[in-house]
């Protein structure tokens, strides 16, 4: 898929020279993982990273959805740093602007399908309003879990647990959707679904980077770029 | 659906964890309840049985006494006042003091003489001799003497008496045998194992009948009383005592007040020890729970704080988990320890001592207690499981 969605536009996400290591579990020195990575997100752009195992794709995508910080450089969103905002702000973040779907669903196990959906919309004592239980029963809808709102995560496929998690990402009108290897762990008809799924998001504007090792699945980005051993070493269009 | 609804469905869920937590809990609670009522009446009721090995505070008239010599020849000493105390109203001031309720017993003693002879038809008359007659209240002089040993037993009516084991030893007393006391005969109903204090040498018989013979009507020559003192000091006892009977002679036997407090104290401290180390086992042991739980339980944590729960609102996911196991566990406990307190002292047969009363206000206190100890126990575990990034807490597992 080729289309010029980063020529001129301005990024919606600019990481400029991001570091991050890990403390080795040896006590030796911390492993570098990402090495001086830099990109730039285009709002309504779909990006992959693709690389393999280990070269710092998953924690580039930590990095960006701010649920970890970098050792040095920046990410920028809509301008801001928001590696130097305080914790409010990143909670802001994560709840508003940013969704972010996993490898391994992440959902609550004790809540239904319909309450993980919320879950972002539960954190306090005031109870969720009527009209945000109703847009989650249509993003439920969306992704065609219509009648499976009040099944537990436990009784539902790896493919409809993923949905549950895409729909939680849909019901809070997130800026940019982060999914790290959605389909690492379906089975190929499932992961098809799935991304077509998020192709039709991507095509309705939502901005998302997704993380695959599936050069398959990365085709159908608008930009593939791809990471060996902490570094961006290229970038396909 | 609010931020609660993560405990609750958490705890329906992990049911079976939450009801570990919440039996660990209860049984803590209930231990507590059960000891410290129970050692609440097992103190009344030892201070209550210790009022019978005799009285901690003697009244007796206020006493002047004058040296008198003439000539040089030494006189001895003269008592300047009447040297009685006026029985009925004496008793009746003494119970009504605003401490009347730690009032265990009032035991007036009026101290006659007379010359008891042989009961007649004695196998071995002998000459009469002087004998000091008390005249004393028999349930209240029952009262403090529980350690009398008894060959017989206690006058049923005014015209029995108890006699000392030196004295029926001297006169050949044995119970049954009939005396004259100035002129009036009596009946010896008992006598008194020794005892090695002045009860050996003396012969007790009724206030009452002691009065009438020696025409000392309404008389006590002292008053012994035994006071409760686990409620208040003996001082201040003593003080309205003192308001109530003024120009009396009031004195507390400090040492006999002190060695009761020391064994009501002891009993008393060693049950809120124990109750104390119970509390410790139960915290530790919901700390190791809680903290086992938010550890198991890093991955949600990770979940909550991808989606934008702040720390705060994770730290009121687990802190409102351990509210909830608090909250019932203090009811429970508390009503489960009211009742095994009731039971074990009707098994020591103590229950009629002073039972143990239930009370909303205990209640409502221990729920608050333990549901404060929960809270904290979980909070330690919670913070710390907060503070980890949620990137972090998602690979962890």
């Amino acid at each position: 898929m080729t289309t010029d969605h980063t020529a001129n536009a301005p990024a919606i996400i600019e990481a400029r020279d991001l570091c991050k290591s890990y403390p080795a579990t040896d006590g030796g020195a911390p492993a570098p993982v990402l090495r001086g990575v830099s990109l730039r997100v285009a709002p309504g752009e779909f990006v992959a990273v693709a690389g393999r195992s280990g070269s710092g794709k998953s924690t580039l995508l930590n990095v960006l959805a701010s649920l970890t910080l970098p050792d040095s450089g920046t990410v920028l969103f809509d301008g801001q740093d928001i590696t130097r905002v305080s914790e409010a702000r990143r909670n802001r973040l994560r709840h508003s602007d940013f969704a972010v779907i996993f490898q391994a669903h992440h959902l609550m196990p004790y809540l239904t399908a319909l309450e993980n959906v919320l879950l972002p919309f539960m954190n306090g004592l005031a109870p969720v309003p009527a009209a945000m239980a109703e847009k989650g029963r249509r993003v439920l809808d969306r992704v065609g879990l219509s009648g499976k709102a009040g099944s537990l995560p436990g009784a539902l496929s790896g493919g409809e647990q993923q949905r549950v998690a895409i729909a939680r990402a849909l019901v809070r009108d997130a800026r940019v959707l982060f999914a790290d290897e959605p389909t690492g762990s379906l089975d190929t008809a499932t992961g098809e679904a799935i991304m077509e799924l998020l192709a039709e998001l991507g095509r309705d504007g939502l901005t998302t980077v997704m993380v695959t090792h599936n050069p398959d699945y990365a085709r159908r980005a608008h930009r593939t770029l791809v990471m060996r051993d902490g570094l961006m070493v290229d970038s396909l269009d | 659906m609010n931020i609660l609804t993560i405990p609750l469905r958490c705890a329906r869920k992990k049911w079976l964890r939450t009801l570990s937590l919440f039996c660990i809990f209860t049984l803590g609670v209930a231990s507590i309840v059960a000891l410290r009522e129970v050692s609440a009446v097992v103190g009344e009721s030892l201070e209550r049985k210790l009022t019978s090995f005799g009285a901690n505070i003697m009244v007796a008239p206020a006493r002047e006494t004058l040296t008198v010599s003439y000539g040089g020849l030494p006189l001895g000493d003269l008592l300047l006042d009447e040297g009685h105390l006026p029985h009925a109203e004496t008793a009746r001031r003494i119970r009504s003091i605003e401490f009347s309720a730690n009032i265990a017993s009032v035991a007036p003693k009026l101290v006659t003489m007379a010359r008891i002879g042989s009961p007649a038809g004695a196998a071995a008359p002998v000459a009469p001799l002087p004998v000091a007659v008390i005249g004393v209240d028999w349930p209240e002089e029952l009262s403090l003497k529980g350690y009398w040993a008894i060959d017989g037993a206690a006058p049923k009516t005014p015209e029995g008496v108890l006699a000392g084991h030196t004295v029926a030893a001297r006169l050949g007393l044995a119970p049954g045998r009939v005396v004259d006391v100035n002129g009036h005969a009596v009946t010896v109903t008992g006598v008194i194992g020794a005892t090695g204090s002045d009860d050996d040498n003396v012969l007790l018989a009724d206030i009452g009948f002691v009065q009438r013979v020696f025409n000392l009507p309404d008389k006590a020559s002292f008053v012994e009383v035994a006071a409760l003192c686990a409620g208040c000091p003996i001082d201040d006892i003593v003080a309205q005592l003192r308001t109530a009977l003024p120009g009396q002679d009031i004195k507390a036997l400090r040492h006999v007040v002190e060695q009761r407090m020391y064994s009501v104290h002891f009993a008393q401290q060693l049950a809120l020890v124990v109750s104390l180390v119970i509390l410790l086992t139960a915290c530790a042991m919901v700390v190791m729970s809680m903290l086992s739980a938010v550890n198991e339980r890093r991955r949600e944590i990770g979940i909550l704080r991808s989606v934008g729960f702040s720390r705060s609102g994770v730290f009121t996911v687990f802190a409102s988990e351990a509210l909830l196991v608090g909250v019932a566990a203090g009811l429970a406990g508390y009503l489960s320890g009211h009742g095994l307190a009731l039971k074990v002292l009707a098994l020591l047969h103590m229950a009629d001592v002073a039972p143990p009363v239930f009370s909303p206000a205990a209640l409502a206190l221990t729920t608050g207690g333990i549901a404060a100890v929960s809270v904290l126990a979980a909070a330690f575990p919670a913070w710390k499981a907060s503070r980890v990034e949620p990137a972090a807490a998602l690979v962890s597992l």
